[in-house]
C-alpha cells in the first residue's frame, strides 16, 4: 500500500505544468512568426499591468505590419467607352496602390520600432524588482525601528539615579 | 501555352495561395509555365507574383480564374480573350461576414455575379461535390474536380523541433483557421470545455490569425475565461511556418472543425496526412473529405459531443483505427494525385475544345 501511495507521488511529479508549456508555446511561437522579438506574456510575477494589456499587445504584435492596401475598383458596364475608361481607371488605381503601398512599408517599419520598444518596455518593466526591493526594505526598516523602539527605553522608565554624594 | 493563374490578394498561410504555388509547381512538372497575378501581393509573394495589371491576354493562353470573393480583377474576365478557366472555391454566404461590412458587400457581389459569368468561363474546376451544386445551379455544364493538395514537397517531412517538443508533452486537440465568427470558435471552446471536465489535462490550440475581426477574438477570450479553461487554452496567431504547422500537426490527437461554413477547409487534409482524425458536423465539405476517418458530432449539444469524443480517445483500438483510416484517405489529395488529376484536366480541354487552347 505504502508502495502504491509512493508510486503516485513520483507519477505527478513527472507530469508536466501544463500552464508553463502553454506558456512556453506562446512566446515560441511569437517570437519566430510575430514580431521576431519576444513577446511580454503576462505570468504569475507580472503585477504592474492588467491582463488586457498583454493581450493589446500581443493583438499589436500580430497586426503591425499589415498594412498594404489593395485596390477597391467598381465595374462599368458601358460598351466599348467602358472598357477603355476601365483600364484607365485600373492604371490609375495600381499606380495609387503602388505609392499608398510603399507609404505603407515606411509605416510598418515605424510601427516595428514602437511594437518592439513597447514589449521592450513591458518586458523591461516585468522584469524590474525594483517593488519587490521597495517592500523588502520597507520590512527591514519596520525590523530595525521594531528592535529600536524595544532598546530605546522611555526616560520615565529608568530607574531614578540618586545623585551623586547626595 | 501558358498559364495565367489569377486570385484577388495572394497571402501566406492562405489557402488558396498554397494552392496556387503547388498547382505552379506541378504544371511545371508536367512543362506548362504558369504565371501568378493578385490585386494584392503579400510581400513574401513579390518575387513570384505579378499584379493583375501586368496580365494581357493572347488568346492562346489558359486564364485560370480562383472565384471565391468579388475583386478588381474581375475587370479582366471582360477583356480577356483566353480560354478561361474558373477555379470555385465557393463564397461566404454574407451574413457570416457580417462583422466586416466591406466584406460582406464584395461576397454578396460575388454570389449574385456567379450565374452572370457562365459565357465567360470556359470550364470550371471545383473541389467537392458540395461546390459543384452551386455551379450547377447557376448554369455552369463542363467540371472537373480537382483536390488541392497537402504541399509534400515542403511539408511534412522537416519540423521545429523546439515547438515538437513543447507539444509532445501535452494533449491537445488542434484548430487550424482564421478565429473568425463562420469558424464557430465560440461552440469550440464549449465542447472542448466538457471534453476537458472528463479529461482534465487535455489542452486546446487555436493556431490561426487573429487579426481581422479583433471584437470577435475579444469575444472568444471573454468565453474562454468565462468557462474557465484559461490555462488549457492558447490562441497562437497565425502561423504560416511549415515545420511549425507539421510539429503542431504531428502531435495533435485531433483536430476540430464547427465551422458554419467552409468551401473546402484544407487543414481536415493536412491533419489526415499526420493521421490525425478529424472532429466535425458532418457537414460538407468537411465531411466529403474527411468520409469516415472522423467524429462527427453535434455542436449544440456540447456534453454529448465530449462524451463521443472522449470515448473513442479512451478507445485505443477505435482511435488507432480512424488513424489509419486518416492516413489512408490523405493519399487522395498528395501532388501524385493532383498530378494526375491535372494530366486528366488537360486532356478534357484538348478533346472539347480542340483547337484552343494550343502553343
Amino acid at each position: 500500500m505504502e508502495t502504491n501511495i509512493v508510486d503516485l507521488i513520483q507519477y505527478d511529479e513527472t507530469q508536466p505544468d501544463i500552464e508553463d508549456i502553454m506558456r512556453q508555446i506562446r512566446q515560441h511561437l511569437a517570437q519566430k512568426h510575430g514580431a521576431r522579438i519576444s513577446v511580454p506574456i503576462e505570468s504569475s510575477e507580472s503585477r504592474l499591468f492588467e491582463s488586457e494589456v498583454y493581450g493589446e499587445l500581443f493583438e499589436a504584435n500580430q497586426v503591425f505590419d499589415k498594412t498594404f492596401v489593395t485596390s477597391h475598383l467598381t465595374t462599368v458596364r458601358i460598351p466599348f467607352l467602358g472598357s477603355l475608361w476601365q483600364r484607365l481607371r485600373s492604371q490609375f488605381h495600381s499606380l495609387t496602390i503602388f505609392y499608398v503601398n510603399r507609404a505603407a512599408d515606411a509605416q510598418m517599419k515605424f510601427n516595428a520600432h514602437v511594437v518592439r520598444i513597447l514589449n521592450g518596455i513591458i518586458q523591461g518593466l516585468d522584469r524590474d524588482k525594483t517593488p519587490e526591493r521597495i517592500e523588502a526594505l520597507a520590512h527591514r526598516v519596520e525590523n530595525l525601528e521594531r528592535r529600536l523602539q524595544a532598546l530605546e527605553v522611555p526616560p520615565g522608565a529608568l530607574p531614578s539615579e540618586s545623585p551623586k554624594g547626595s | 501555352m501558358r498559364i495565367h493563374m489569377m486570385t484577388a490578394s495572394l497571402t501566406t498561410g492562405d489557402a488558396i495561395g498554397n494552392y496556387m504555388v503547388s498547382l505552379q509547381r506541378i504544371f511545371a512538372q508536367l512543362g506548362v509555365t504558369v504565371r501568378l497575378y493578385a490585386d494584392h501581393i503579400d510581400p513574401t509573394y513579390r518575387g513570384s507574383a505579378r499584379p493583375t495589371a501586368a496580365y494581357h491576354s493572347t488568346g492562346r493562353d489558359i486564364l485560370w480564374f480562383h472565384y471565391s470573393i468579388w475583386a478588381d480583377n474581375f475587370a479582366t474576365l471582360d477583356r480577356s480573350i483566353d480560354f478561361k478557366v474558373m477555379d470555385y472555391h465557393g463564397v461566404t454566404p454574407p451574413h457570416l461576414m457580417r462583422h466586416d461590412p466591406r466584406l460582406a458587400v464584395l461576397c454578396d457581389k460575388a454570389i449574385k455575379s456567379l450565374p452572370s459569368y457562365t459565357r465567360t468561363f470556359d470550364w470550371c474546376v471545383h473541389h467537392s461535390d458540395f461546390a459543384r451544386a452551386d455551379l450547377e445551379r447557376a448554369g455552369y455544364i463542363n467540371f472537373s474536380k480537382v483536390h488541392y493538395p497537402v504541399d509534400t514537397a515542403v511539408f511534412g517531412y522537416e519540423e521545429d523541433t523546439t515547438l515538437a517538443a513543447m507539444v509532445q508533452q501535452l494533449e491537445y486537440i488542434l484548430f487550424v483557421s482564421r478565429i473568425v465568427p463562420q469558424k464557430d470558435a465560440l461552440n469550440i471552446l464549449r465542447v472542448f470545455a466538457e471534453v476537458q471536465k472528463r479529461r482534465p489535462r487535455t489542452c486546446l490550440l487555436l493556431v490561426g490569425g487573429t487579426d481581422l475581426l479583433p471584437a470577435y477574438v475579444a469575444e472568444v477570450r471573454d468565453e474562454i475565461q468565462r468557462l474557465g479553461i484559461a490555462n488549457h487554452v492558447q490562441i497562437t496567431g497565425k502561423v504560416s511556418d511549415r515545420p511549425a504547422l507539421t510539429a503542431l500537426f504531428r502531435h495533435a490527437k485531433f483536430l476540430i472543425c464547427l465551422s458554419d461554413w467552409e468551401s473546402f477547409f484544407v487543414p481536415s487534409v493536412e491533419a489526415m496526412f499526420f493521421g490525425v482524425p478529424v472532429i466535425h458536423t458532418g457537414e460538407p465539405p468537411v465531411s466529403e473529405n474527411v468520409r469516415d476517418a472522423g467524429v462527427v458530432i453535434d455542436k449544440r449539444d456540447p456534453a454529448r459531443a465530449a462524451e463521443q469524443i472522449v470515448a473513442v480517445w479512451n478507445d485505443t483500438e477505435a482511435y488507432a483505427g480512424l488513424r489509419e483510416l486518416a492516413l489512408r484517405r490523405s493519399t487522395l489529395f498528395t501532388d501524385v494525385a493532383l498530378t494526375d488529376v491535372l494530366r486528366g484536366v488537360l486532356r478534357s480541354w484538348a478533346a472539347h475544345f480542340p483547337k484552343s487552347p494550343k502553343d
